[in-house]
């Protein structure tokens, strides 16, 4: 049997649309709605999770292949966007187990670090660039299931109750996970000489 | 933790309301120090994001994926449907050779993308289809259908060896003849890889080949094609 596609629509659809999509059993074109308003946020949270380009890349593959091969399983308990997320960050963890404990430094910014070491004047402002580089470098330093949530809650902007979706948690817990986890990454990113 | 700890870029976490912890602030320096601080980091989060953009033929090799999976699980049956079939489909063959007198039925009139490897030329015997382990020097026999009537811009046959090179890109190429409403390409294995067929079939003309498989496929994808694909890997 030959696999007919229809034609890609540019106007992105609501969720309403798009779950209708899902129901009337139309994968390649759900997905590529999915992929034009969540993927390029979803691969950031990939690639801050799993600390490397490449694997980033692997794991957003798999991420995606996996939402398309199992669209017919959303059941809408959820929001899209939180399944989504939940697939990413299961993807996420397994590739940062499977890459065992060999603890990869971030290198994303040699400058910056170098002028961290020299731990400027506490009045001085580093840039943006250098407080980017110093928080990369403190998450990789947190366990991956706090990092997932910070990134949840200020990179991608979700709510308490969605991040509990995604991380199976409540969302009082989270909250205090983040709570705990706030102080070290300050004192993480203070010791590199940034804030 | 200290008390200033509590304060998060978000303001109280614990359970202190707004007007206690607005109170507190008003009074206590580290603790306005620690929420600029936590404010700091909350920015630094969302220029994070911004330092990473997607791979550009990242969506590309991802339909390329997809359709790779389609593929196998289509082929995907159950060992007893599979051994079932296998019977009843040899029987098919028997009954059908009988009555045609032996010949061949052209898998094009089926219209199905057929690929098969055949031993190096002047060792096979009755071209038969190589069992087992393909190998460099042996050859790949690909058959797609091509209907006479069928616009030749508006379908395409390409091999590809390892996703990036284009080896033939039918019609066009010497190597592709036509047999009937079949197209052949007869193609000697000369190096290690994973070599792939694609065959397209669309409304319109089919947009001249960038040699990548993935973003050949999103693109006849994205133009509503219809695509079969057919692989082996020679290692």
């Amino acid at each position: 049997m030959l696999q007919t596609k229809t034609t890609t629509s540019n106007a992105s659809l609501d969720e309403t649309a798009l779950l209708a999509l899902i129901e009337r059993d139309d994968p390649d074109k759900a997905l590529r709605e999915i992929v034009q308003r969540y993927g390029t946020a979803v691969y950031r949270y990939i690639r801050q999770m799993v600390g490397s380009d490449d694997l980033a890349d692997d794991v957003w593959q798999t991420t995606l292949l996996q939402v398309h091969r199992d669209l017919h399983r959303f059941a809408g308990k959820s929001s899209l966007r939180s399944w989504v997320y939940g697939i990413a960050r299961h993807r996420s963890l397994d590739a940062i187990k499977s890459r065992g404990r060999r603890r990869r430094r971030f290198v994303l910014d040699q400058d910056a670090m170098d002028e961290a070491d020299d731990m400027p004047a506490a009045d001085e402002r580093l840039s943006d660039r250098q407080l980017v580089g110093a928080l990369e470098g403190c998450l990789e330093e947190l366990d991956p299931q706090t990092r997932t949530v910070l990134l949840l809650r200020f990179e991608q902007g979700f709510s308490y109750n969605e991040i509990a979706t995604v991380c199976r948690m409540r969302s009082d817990a989270l909250r205090a996970r983040v709570s705990r986890a706030m102080p070290k990454l300050r004192a993480c990113i203070e010791g590199k000489g940034v804030l | 933790m200290t008390r200033c700890d509590r304060i998060s870029a978000e303001g109280w976490l614990g359970d202190d309301d707004d007007s206690r912890a607005r109170e507190h602030l008003e009074q206590c320096a580290d603790c306005r120090e620690a929420r600029e601080a936590y404010r700091r980091i909350a920015d630094g989060f969302v220029a994070l994001g911004a330092e990473h953009e997607l791979p550009g033929d990242a969506e590309a090799r991802l339909w390329a994926a997809v359709a790779t999976q389609r593929d196998r699980r289509r082929w995907r049956w159950p060992v007893w449907l599979g051994i079932v079939s296998a019977m009843v489909a040899a029987a098919a063959v028997l009954f059908l050779l009988l009555r045609s007198g032996g010949s061949e039925r052209d898998p094009a009139a089926q219209r199905v993308l057929a690929l098969a490897v055949l031993p190096p030329d002047g060792q096979a015997g009755d071209d038969p289809v190589r069992n087992g382990q393909p190998a460099v020097g042996d050859r790949l026999r690909i058959t797609a259908p091509a209907d006479d009537s069928a616009d030749p811009a508006h379908f395409a046959l390409r091999v590809y060896r390892n996703e990036r090179e284009l080896l033939v890109q039918c019609p066009g190429d010497p190597a592709c003849v036509r047999h009937g409403s079949s197209l052949v390409v007869l193609l000697p294995i000369d190096a290690l890889g994973v070599y792939t067929a694609l065959w397209l079939d669309a409304g319109e003309p089919i947009a001249p080949s960038s040699s990548s498989l993935a973003q050949d496929l999103a693109d006849a994808v994205s133009r509503g094609a219809e695509y079969q694909l057919r692989e082996v890997e020679v290692r």
